[in-house]
């Protein structure tokens, strides 16, 4: 690109491409061009196909060309072959592209007075009121445009873009400090600049105050879940069992709970004692007490349709929450807590088998093994 | 001078065939074309050169329909004769 092909070259290239040597190429192309100098200096023009048409100019003068070249339209289609998808555009009336408005947005000095035009562009106030001694002299045409821009600033209009005679400078920065002739309307505006930061700044607060609020509120809701949590634990919970009971008649079992209590202690630390169920069967339809002593022995009871496990922890324990323990011991003769068949035998375990250091911590760990139940047994 | 004539004048001149003067035409025209595709000149001693130009696109006014039409851009050839033939066209 931009190269200059010698006759050297030309010769080379031509050789190679009309398959001949390079005297032949060199002979042909002097040869070539004489013949069309003769021809020129002749008067007469020269046409050759595929290259173009050579016709001496009629100019006259030292400095005009003597010939006139016009190329072949094979030749310049094909030179013109990147471009030659290209086909001319009727633009519509409306499109400016003269060069003369394009060049005059070129942002002038910012000294110029005209940064009022500048304030057009910037919503807010106009600040800028920059008139120095130069510009008072340049011509009055700066003058009445700025009076006009002046007054449509005063009146908050976003100006749309004007002749570039008014609006000249297009640098949104204003330099002149010294506003000195100033309307009244432009030493309003510009007490006002002031509170232009403060919807900025303001906004950048923003965050932060939505950050903060949001802390605020997870720590409200961490505290609200904790009280709850501790405020359950003092009440105490009524299982399933527990409320299937409540609503059927206590089975009076205490006296004989008592009587087998009494007699089993020497056999509390045997597991089976089958003579002793049968009377816990028959006081089924008696009336038991709701509160039975709790003591730490291992017996069976039998399960009926009165008689639930958080009966027996009830009665055993003194916490019908308790059942979960009872559960717990006789896992391998229970399955579903909400589907024990009337008649099975459970084991009745020791409290301080699986009491906690505190009499809460023991609720909330039988809460606890209450809801993982009912959640799988759900 | 049309082509015939001026091919008649190069066997002449050269001593050579029509068919090998329309080859070697030929093959100065692909010459030429393909330098100036891209951009470069041909340059040829006491003749002149062979100058391509790229024309940016440029907006032109059509006197005949009165609207504006957007050119696209071109490469056109020119040729600028050499100072020995200015001169001799000049004198003669």
């Amino acid at each position: 690109m931009n190269n200059t092909v010698t006759l050297s070259q030309l010769i080379t290239r031509l050789s190679k491409v009309a398959g001949t040597d390079t005297n032949t190429s060199r002979k042909f192309l002097r040869s070539f061009f004489s013949a069309i100098e003769d021809a020129l200096a002749e008067g007469q023009s020269v046409t050759i196909k595929g290259i173009g048409t050579f016709r001496k100019s009629e100019e006259i003068g030292n400095t005009a060309s003597q010939v006139i070249f016009i190329p072949d339209e094979q030749l310049a289609s094909e030179i013109n072959a990147p471009f030659g998808m290209f086909e001319p555009v009727v633009l519509a009336d409306g499109v400016d592209f003269k060069d003369e408005e394009i060049a005059e947005p070129i942002p002038a000095p910012i000294e110029e007075p005209e940064t009022i035009a500048e304030t057009i562009d910037i919503p807010t106030d106009p600040e800028p009121v920059p008139e120095p001694e130069e510009e008072k002299e340049k011509p009055a045409e700066i003058s009445q445009p700025v009076e006009n821009v002046v007054s449509q600033l005063s009146e908050k209009v976003t100006a749309e873009p004007k002749p570039a005679k008014e609006i000249q400078v297009a640098a949104p920065e204003v330099i002149i400090p010294e506003p000195q002739k100033l309307s009244p309307e432009r030493e309003d505006e510009e007490a006002e600049p002031e509170e232009t930061y403060t919807p900025e700044e303001t906004s950048r607060k923003k965050p932060w105050l939505l950050w903060v609020g949001c802390a605020i509120l997870i720590v409200a809701g961490c505290l609200g879940g904790y009280l709850a949590a501790v405020l359950d634990d003092e009440t105490p919970s009524v299982s399933i069992n527990d409320e299937a009971a409540a609503s059927e008649e206590i089975p009076t079992i205490v006296e004989e709970v008592d009587v087998n209590e009494i007699s089993s202690p020497a056999q509390a630390e045997e597991t089976t004692s089958a003579p002793q169920e049968t009377p816990k069967e028959e006081t089924a339809a008696s009336t038991p007490q709701p509160e039975a002593p709790a003591q730490p022995e291992v017996r069976y009871d039998t399960v009926t349709s009165t008689r639930y496990l958080a009966t027996m922890a009830r009665e055993y324990y003194g916490k019908g929450i308790y059942w979960v323990y009872i559960y717990e011991a006789n896992t391998d003769v229970l399955n579903n807590p909400n589907q024990i068949k009337p008649g099975t035998r459970v084991r009745i375990p020791e409290k301080s088998s699986f009491a906690a250091a505190t009499e809460a911590e023991t609720s909330r760990i039988a809460e606890r093994k209450q809801a993982e139940l009912f959640k799988r047994f759900k | 001078m049309d082509y015939k004539q001026f091919r008649k004048r190069l066997c002449e001149l050269t001593g050579r065939q029509s068919a090998d003067i329309d080859a070697l035409v030929e093959g100065f025209a692909i010459i030429l074309r393909d330098s100036c595709s891209e951009l470069d000149s041909v340059a040829i001693p006491t003749f002149g050169t062979f100058v391509p130009k790229k024309h940016k696109e440029q907006i032109v006014d059509d006197l005949s329909t009165g609207k504006r039409m957007l050119m696209p851009p071109e490469i056109t050839v020119e040729f600028t004769p050499g100072g020995m033939l200015q001169k001799r066209l000049r004198n003669e």
